[in-house]
């Protein structure tokens, strides 16, 4: 399967701008890099405003007035390493517009400095704050999703198997679901294009070496029991055709599936890693934004409009 | 197989509701027993209206009032053979108002009473003529996409190789591409759900006459030379893990791929033959319409 053309050209417009791959810098210098390319939405949207969520710093996105609205927790991917609000400003501007619903991105601690579990805690912590303080925010709280692209996607999973609130909802693009690395799209995608075998590897160790295995549920969320599986809120699920993390995504949607849990799972296949957040520049990116837009829209709609 | 659990529940409900199977009924019986079987219209439009494009029945969806719309002439579903307007309502609807621009549903003629190739020429004459009354329909002529799904698909994926008029884009869902019937997915999914090999047999018994090239381009787009497919307009591709038609729709893209043509290729694992047109049933179909909406209203915006 070949890639899609946009996509051919956005790879080869990073070749020409000596695009180094995660694993040949430190992730300081990844930061930088990544955070000279973070795209500048000039996307409206009614309210945008950072919050301290037990002292979590993280940004919310209301689409009009009112308290009526659902709630999607939105954790940005990275690596677990890279990323920040401001990557995916421009993607959680459109989840909010598209799907009518709040969301909330959370800043949460990134590795190495802060290795597991200190994001997924962030994460938690956010997720509860949000469902304490939904009067404050003007969201339901029996209507809150979890979502999340890439390392954000695992953390959403996690979540979303702790369940620390009430979770009607969430949407994994691209998700880590098995630290273990070893699904065949790992093999037949090492070499990218701009996530390669050799940068999940890196991120992977930096995340959790030496502090939990890979079989830990709470790292890879495809290892839990199917009673957990079974407990966990319906899903949408999008992957790439070239991507290392296509086989984790869609086995654990069909693991889910397995236990009972309304999962979604649509693949791309002519795209990357990365192609949801990069829609400014892939059609197809659009159209999966608007995808799980409409997933949110209706897995959050008031019991009454339903 | 891991269907989905909203397509486990559906299909159960089907069956609990009963009904005559296709491939052990006439046409007309079918086509009767569908009747009873609409959906109520699911959302209101700015404009409905039934329209005769050069004799072959179509209904325009316009979305709001702007007269500079581009739009989407779609071909329902239904192997050649079963399928209506009113069938497919729903879907015309969602996807006029959730792209902004206009549709144009086209009652082709069906098989077997009009056999192969005349769905194709209906097609082709609707296409032409929505070009001709751009005007009238209140659309620009030269923002034409085409669309439909299952038999709808192969005639929207023969019109984009034929193209007797500027085209944008083609929304090709779940289409049947390969009248021969020889992938892997046909004998995978022979036992469907909803689209199980009988029914395919069916259906290409009624529409295609003996002794019919099943390779023609009018009938099998997928064996059609490069040069009909090089300069064909950008497309999208939905397919269903579990359908007979799965392989030959993900073929068909990889043959335009490699003849240039833009094409975006998405598969909904968990789902089967028809639930495109399962609005209000599954939530996969509402996601896969905000989806095609969003690309072939890209195409359309110019």
């Amino acid at each position: 399967m070949t890639l899609h053309p946009q996509a051919e050209r956005l790879i080869a417009l990073m070749a020409s701008r000596e695009y180094k791959g995660f694993s040949e810098q430190t992730p300081q210098e990844a930061r930088a890099t990544r955070a000279a390319t973070d795209y500048k939405s000039d996307e409206h949207v009614y309210e945008m405003r950072d919050v301290n969520a037990l002292g979590v710093r993280c940004r919310l996105y209301k689409p009009r007035a009112g308290n009526d609205m659902g709630l999607l927790v939105f954790f940005h991917g990275g690596g677990w390493v890279l990323g920040s609000l401001e990557s995916h400003d421009g993607v959680c501007r459109l989840l909010a517009n598209q799907s009518g619903h709040a969301v909330l991105s959370v800043e949460y601690r990134l590795a190495p400095e802060d290795p597991f579990p200190a994001g997924l805690e962030d994460c938690i912590r956010a997720t509860l704050w949000a469902h304490q303080n939904a009067d404050e925010i003007g969201i339901d709280p029996t209507r809150i999703a979890v979502g999340g692209d890439s390392a954000g996607g695992n953390l959403a999973a996690v979540v979303a198997q702790l369940q620390p609130v009430p979770l009607v909802f969430q949407a994994l693009i691209y998700p880590v679901t098995d630290c273990r690395m070893g699904t065949e799209s790992y093999v037949e995608n090492a070499a990218g294009p701009f996530l390669r075998s050799a940068d999940m590897a890196a991120f992977i160790d930096l995340y959790i070496s030496d502090i939990t295995s890979p079989e830990d549920p709470r790292v890879s969320p495809i290892m839990a029991s199917t009673a957990t599986l079974a407990s966990c809120p319906p899903a949408v699920i999008v992957t790439a055709g070239h991507d290392p993390l296509r086989d984790e995504g869609e086995e654990y949607g069909h693991a889910l599936i397995a236990n009972g849990v309304e999962a979604s799972i649509v693949r791309y296949f002519g795209m990357f890693h990365g192609f949801f957040s990069l829609f400014p520049w892939l059609d197809d990116g659009k159209a999966a934004v608007s995808q799980v837009s409409s997933a949110i829209r209706a897995a959050l709609a008031s019991p009454r409009s339903k | 197989m891991s269907l989905h659990p909203q397509g486990i529940a559906l299909l159960e409900m089907m069956a609990s509701l009963g009904g005559p199977l296709i491939e052990e009924s006439t046409p007309t019986e079918y086509r009767a027993f569908q009747a009873t079987r609409l959906l109520p219209p699911t959302e209101d439009i700015h404009e409905v209206r039934d329209v005769s494009a050069g004799g072959v029945p179509c209904r325009l969806y316009r979305p709001n009032a702007n007269k500079n719309l581009g739009l989407l002439v779609y071909y329902h579903g239904g192997g050649w053979v079963i399928g209506s307007l009113d069938g497919y309502d729903a879907s015309c609807r969602a996807l006029a108002n959730r792209m902004g621009h206009a549709v144009l549903s086209v009652d082709y003629r069906l098989a077997p009473e009009h056999k192969y190739p005349a769905a194709v020429e209906d097609a082709l004459c609707s296409l032409r003529w929505a070009y001709d009354n751009a005007d009238e329909l209140g659309v620009d002529p030269n923002r034409i996409a085409v669309g439909g799904d299952s038999a709808g698909g192969n005639l929207a994926a023969i019109v984009s190789q034929q193209r007797p008029v500027p085209l944008v884009f083609q929304l090709l869902i779940y289409p049947a591409t390969d009248m021969t019937q020889s992938r892997e997915s046909q004998v995978e999914n022979a036992a469907g759900p909803i689209l199980t090999a009988p029914v395919m047999k069916w259906f290409i018994d009624h529409y295609m006459p003996e002794n019919s090239d099943m390779r023609a381009e009018l009938a099998s787009p997928l064996f059609s030379p490069d040069n009909l497919l090089k300069g064909a307009p950008p497309a999208l591709i939905i397919t269903a893990q579990y359908d007979p038609l799965r392989d030959e729709g993900e073929e068909y893209g990889r043959r335009l791929i490699a003849n240039g043509v833009a094409t975006s290729m998405v598969r909904y694992h968990g789902m089967f033959h028809a639930f495109f047109g399962m609005l209000g049933l599954l939530d996969d179909a509402d996601t896969a319409h905000s989806l095609a909406a969003s690309m072939t209203a890209k195409a359309l915006n110019g």
